[in-house]
């Protein structure tokens, strides 16, 4: 008998692992397929979750009840919070993961999740069926594996990281995988391709790494990890592991002398590599050849983990050929006598330009199909999370016939990355940044629970305890807030008081004292300060955020023909006819679209709706 | 324009260029209120019933306070004589005295306090008016300056400038429409839009475009530098240094304020639609401009290929004016002279509001040659053809050739003779027509005068505020997102007049100039 889901998640990455803990969370029948079990949750390239704008989306992910930011809570061996010497609005968590405990943690939580099963395959094909309601589109009902099983399944979330159709490349050789040792999936591609996904490539590089022991720490410099570690998850109390240093060196003429004697055997120069790798990460030879007068580049020497042998060496990604790498390591101070274990390689892949996926992450296409992560042009493990938690909510709720979670820019970097995926499609692997959210000043680290605690408990992912511990927090900061909404301290109103820049935590701890008020957590202290300070700014964004409501309210039903609009310029109607947008503040992002050709479409909409109401 | 329809807004809304009356229009919840900030009238607008007509008249002006300091342009537009006469009387309304309040200046007592002009206030209450909300309408002097400090005022008692096609999308918004009628308003705001837009080309081809666009670069890569300082504090690179931001944000500042005060009021004149006289060689263009017009600006003469540069001139076509222009015919031609005019021309096809192809009835096919292909080649060409020598030919024939040229489905044919000046009439109003309209299926729409040079005022008054309170956010140390956000802003408001700048640019330019990534 053909084994029956209500959802198959494909992948064990950050997506794929994120996807399945939702979806089996939310009480849906869910089958992980991953190539290899001890694989799932696995780091492929620097052990390393959070960042700048990155480490906003894993308190995200947390709040909505997500697993990363426990993981790497469980598993960070170095934690520290990025630009300190700016305001709290960009403050962000950063932590190294130990290499072998973070997919340890990922899946002892997996495996204890009602509701999961974890099959171990190769998946060579989308299994679909004509869509009844929708004559021309089909719907999924299950996938083939490689061994000639079959899975069924009203939904499938699709999450195949650098795996389909994955080519290495380390010098003018190439094998075929998806990670170094690990088969890559080439059938699956053909497959989408059969479905009428359109399918585009994608590049992305991992720098050597070198044994630990062979190493000259003294030649470089330490950086040392926060000393009191703050966690990314809302439930950590406190990180209590201990904490390691990781060290700073730098390349040098002499290395990049190897390097530039090299180019022509370097793949990404000989017409070797042709899909568009990051702009923000280039391997180092990019770096040489981009930026030739610079003297130096940075290079992170980061432990893969308490009793890892290898060190990552973050800074000089690279798919030259072994003896290059060999001689440009061996060059940089503190790895003249450095021991490569692994050689830096390019990986090249399948994705599927997003145009074709709905803001709900489902395909328009195929119904009941979800993509997240690197299928979707994007990298990092933070962004693929991000889209593996809303693409398994929206697989629940597409069986359920419920509303979807379809998170604003207003709400969430999550929104602001989906909205950039669908509006404006990546031509290169996209990451998020902090400069990409207009509301930068509103969507903070320090207050995603408040953003999307609620959001997610209502569609049943947040449990109890989650639950008790975000409406104290709430509670407290209320009374906080009212407790500092009128009155005076040292002569002038308490509000205006809080913002002073020499007003931290102790100040605030120290004028409460005295008002037999509390007791009060260091986190709810830390919201009134944080929410205070911006208070000004975030009114006035608030105007901005009202605006943009008004336009994302305005939907544009999914059979809107932008071809039949004579008004709009042929390029407009080109743009909207091949993005679709959902609604018209979509529309008015998509680069080429104009003001006037938002108040001509919906000029359109208006008339036909009011057309059918007189029909 | 539809995120903010809860707003007020206000709009000239008579044809461009001098005429008697013109027309501000406030439309919104808050119009009567508004418009009572600038109105002196014996009772409140707010306590007037709807489809009230109310006598009074519209402060301009209350920063007068020596007859020297009356605003230039003011005594410039009215002429030397008007100035030193009591302005008010030689205008045809309102009659003085009726619902005009005590205070009220008078005559050559203006310029010693708030300057005021006499109108009418139409009150329009909800939804009997035009957009279906409450709506005043001021009627007063003709004069595009007086109407842009009517505009003004409205401004600062608390409207937003309307943008092309806000008031006729306000008013099928509250009305309801059939599909029809969607396309046919479609039709409109897009022609509303595409001549504001040809309209801001054509500033931005003019004088004031370099230091703009120099100075929109400036903010660009300011506002990209100290975004980068937020988003990649992890390199080892200080993109701008705090006093380097500064000075840099204070040059700003100042270039832009330069801008404001001496580049605009040059420009403020320049926004009267523009009109293209096109085609072959000797079909009569110039002597056609020197009838419209009525002086003999353009030299004409029998041969082929007089006029060589582009000549513009005013004129009065309907209640409106606009800038009617005379360039080199379209000829093959391999005199270089000639084939730099023809580029000027083929140029100058493509910024006009309106292209009047000239055609020699006389000739088979009007004459036109490749001309028609070159007009279809533009991107929704507005067009009126003026079948001119119609003075040399008979009746019959006469008509046959005006089939003939219709038949090209460009636009209107008008039969003219320049000569005679027989069909100039209708040449005008059909020319106004479509300048001003109305147009579309049976709808009355007015159009909404261009404001052109006023919001990009607007948009450098809002940059320069975000800058100044960027600078002085620049000296705390742990700001750099408040400061990123005030730039931002000002980028925003700049972006009104060159172009939005996205967010991706900025990246781009980070990636371009620095090495970025692990």
């Amino acid at each position: 008998m053909t084994p029956t889901f209500d959802i198959i998640v494909i992948g064990g990455g950050h997506a794929g692992a994120e996807a399945a803990w939702a979806a089996a969370r939310l009480g849906a029948r869910t089958a992980l397929v991953t190539m290899s079990i001890p694989a799932i949750g696995r780091m492929s390239c620097n052990p390393a979750i959070g960042g700048l704008g990155k480490g906003q989306i894993v308190r995200e992910v947390d709040a909505l009840g997500g697993m990363m930011g426990l993981a790497a809570d469980r598993a960070g061996i170095q934690f520290r919070l990025l630009n300190r010497a700016k305001g709290p609005a960009v403050w962000a968590p950063r932590a190294q993961a130990d290499r072998d405990g973070y997919p340890g943690v990922v899946q002892q939580m997996l495996a204890v999740t009602p509701n999961l099963v974890v099959v171990e395959g190769i998946i060579d094909a989308i299994l679909t069926t004509p869509a009844a309601d929708h004559p021309g589109k089909t719907r999924v009902t299950g996938v083939a594996l490689q061994d000639g099983r079959t899975l069924r399944a009203e939904a499938v979330v699709l999450t195949t990281g650098t795996f389909l159709r994955g080519l290495l490349h380390t010098g003018p050789a190439t094998t075929v995988g998806g990670r170094i040792g690990e088969p890559s999936a080439d059938a699956l591609s053909v497959s989408l391709r059969a479905l009428g996904l359109e399918l585009g490539r994608l590049k992305t590089g991992t720098p050597p790494r070198v044994h630990r022991d062979t190493v000259d720490y003294d030649a470089c410099e330490v950086q040392e990890p926060d000393p009191v570690p703050v966690p990314f998850s809302y439930l950590t109390d406190g990180i209590f592991q201990p904490q390691v240093n990781c060290w700073v060196t730098y390349t040098n003429p002499v290395a990049h002398e190897h390097i530039r004697a090299n180019l022509h055997r370097a793949p990404l120069y000989t017409g070797q590599i042709r899909s568009v790798g990051p702009r923000y990460c280039p391997s180092i030879e990019d770096k040489i050849v981009r930026f030739a007068d610079k003297p130096r580049h940075q290079v992170f020497l980061e432990p893969e983990g308490y009793d890892h042998e290898r060190i990552y060496c973050n800074g000089i990604s690279t798919s030259l050929p072994t003896d290059v790498q060999e001689a440009m390591v061996h060059a940089i101070p503190g790895l003249h006598h450095a021991r490569i274990l692994q050689y830096g390689y390019a990986v090249e892949y399948d994705f599927v330009p997003t145009h074709q996926i709905r803001p709900t992450l489902e395909t328009k296409r195929v119904g009941g199909l979800f993509l997240a992560g690197q299928i979707n042009g994007t990298s990092g493990y933070e962004e693929a999370a991000g889209q593996g938690l809303v693409a398994g909510i929206n697989a629940v709720q597409h069986l359920r016939c419920a509303e979807p979670l379809l998170l604003g820019r207003d709400e969430a970097y999550i929104g602001v990355m989906i909205d950039d995926l669908i509006t404006r499609p990546p031509v290169e692997p996209y990451r998020m940044f902090t400069s990409r959210a207009e509301y930068r000043l509103h969507l903070r680290s320090d207050n995603a629970d408040t953003r999307l605690t609620p959001v997610s408990r209502r569609l049943g992912l947040v449990d109890d305890a989650r639950w008790a511990r975000f409406e104290r927090k709430a509670s407290a900061v209320a009374r906080l807030h009212a407790l500092t909404q009128t009155g005076t301290f040292d002569g002038v109103p308490i509000r205006s008081w809080l913002r002073r820049p020499e007003v931290g935590l102790a100040q605030v701890a120290d004028a409460l004292d005295g008002t037999r008020q509390g007791p009060f957590g260091t986190d709810d202290l830390w919201e009134l300060l944080t929410t205070a300070k911006y208070e000004g700014y975030v009114v006035r964004q608030q105007r901005e955020i009202d605006r943009f409501r008004r336009l994302e309210g305005m939907r544009i039903p999914p059979e809107t023909d932008f071809a039949a609009m004579a008004e709009l310029r042929t390029e407009a109607r080109e743009r909207l006819t091949r993005l679709t947008p959902a609604t018209l503040g979509q529309a008015a992002r998509i680069s080429g679209i104009s003001p006037a050709d938002i108040t001509v479409l919906w000029v359109y909409l208006t008339g036909r709706r009011t057309a059918r109401r007189a029909g | 324009m539809l995120d903010r329809l809860d707003e007020t807004i206000v709009a000239v809304s008579s044809a461009p260029g001098r005429g008697a009356l013109g027309i501000v229009r406030v439309s919104g919840s808050q119009a009567l209120s508004i418009a009572d900030r600038v109105a002196k009238v014996g009772t409140p607008l707010a306590s007037q019933r709807g489809w009230t007509r109310v006598a009074g008249e519209v402060r301009v002006s209350d920063e007068v306070s020596t007859p020297d300091a009356t605003p230039l342009p003011f005594r410039e537009e009215l002429g030397e004589g008007q100035a030193n006469a009591a302005l008010p009387l030689t205008l045809p309304f309102p009659p003085r005295g009726r619902g005009v309040s005590s205070d009220a200046p008078r005559g050559r007592e203006v310029p010693s306090g708030a300057l005021s002009v006499p109108a009418w206030f139409y009150v329009f209450r909800r939804p009997h008016s035009y957009t279906r909300d409450d709506l005043v309408e001021v009627h007063t002097l003709g004069s595009p300056v007086v109407l842009e400090m009517v505009r003004q005022r409205l401004l600062t008692a608390g409207a937003v400038a309307a943008e092309p096609g806000e008031f006729t999308a306000r008013a099928f918004l509250a009305g309801g429409m059939d599909l029809t009628q969607a396309e046919a308003v479609a039709g409109i705001i897009r022609a509303q839009t595409d001549t504001q837009l040809r309209a801001a080309r054509r500033l931005m081809d003019g004088a004031l475009a370099a230091p703009i666009v120099a100075a929109s670069e400036q903010l660009t890569e300011l506002t990209a530098l100290v975004e980068a300082q937020i988003d990649f504090s992890e390199e080892p690179i200080e993109f701008i240094t705090p006093i380097q931001l500064r000075t840099r944000l204070t040059e700003l500042a100042g270039q832009l304020r330069r801008l404001r005060t001496e580049g605009l009021s040059a420009e403020r004149l320049q926004e009267l639609p523009h009109v293209l006289l096109l085609g072959s060689p000797n079909v009569g263009k110039s002597t056609l401009l020197n009838a419209l017009s009525g002086t003999p600006r353009a030299i004409c003469a029998a041969a082929a290929g007089t006029t060589r540069d582009i000549l513009s001139v005013p004129v009065r076509l309907g209640a409106g004016e606009a800038m009617l222009l005379d360039a080199a015919g379209l000829d093959q031609t391999v005199d270089e002279v000639l084939a730099q005019a023809r580029v000027l021309t083929l140029a100058a096809a493509a910024r006009v509001d309106l292209i009047c192809l000239v055609a020699d009835a006389g000739a088979p096919g009007g004459a036109l040659g490749d001309v028609v292909e070159h007009v279809r080649a533009l991107e929704s060409p507005r067009v009126v053809i003026a079948a001119n020598k119609c003075d040399l030919l008979g009746p019959a024939e006469q008509a046959r050739r005006v089939r003939e040229l219709a038949e090209l489905r460009l636009g209107a044919v008008c039969p003219v003779s320049a000569l005679t000046q027989a069909g100039l009439v209708a040449l005008r109003e059909e020319l106004a027509g479509v300048l001003y309209g109305p147009r579309g299926a049976g709808l009355t729409v007015e159009r909404e005068a261009l404001v052109l040079s006023g919001r990009h005022r607007e948009a450098l008054d809002e940059a320069v505020d975000a800058l100044v309170r960027a600078i002085e956010l620049s000296r705390a140390t742990d700001a750099a997102e408040l400061v990123a956000f005030e730039l931002r802003t000002a980028l925003n408001a700049l972006g009104q007049i060159t172009g939005a700048v996205a967010t991706e640019d900025l990246l781009s330019l980070v990636f371009s100039r620095f090495c970025i990534g692990k």
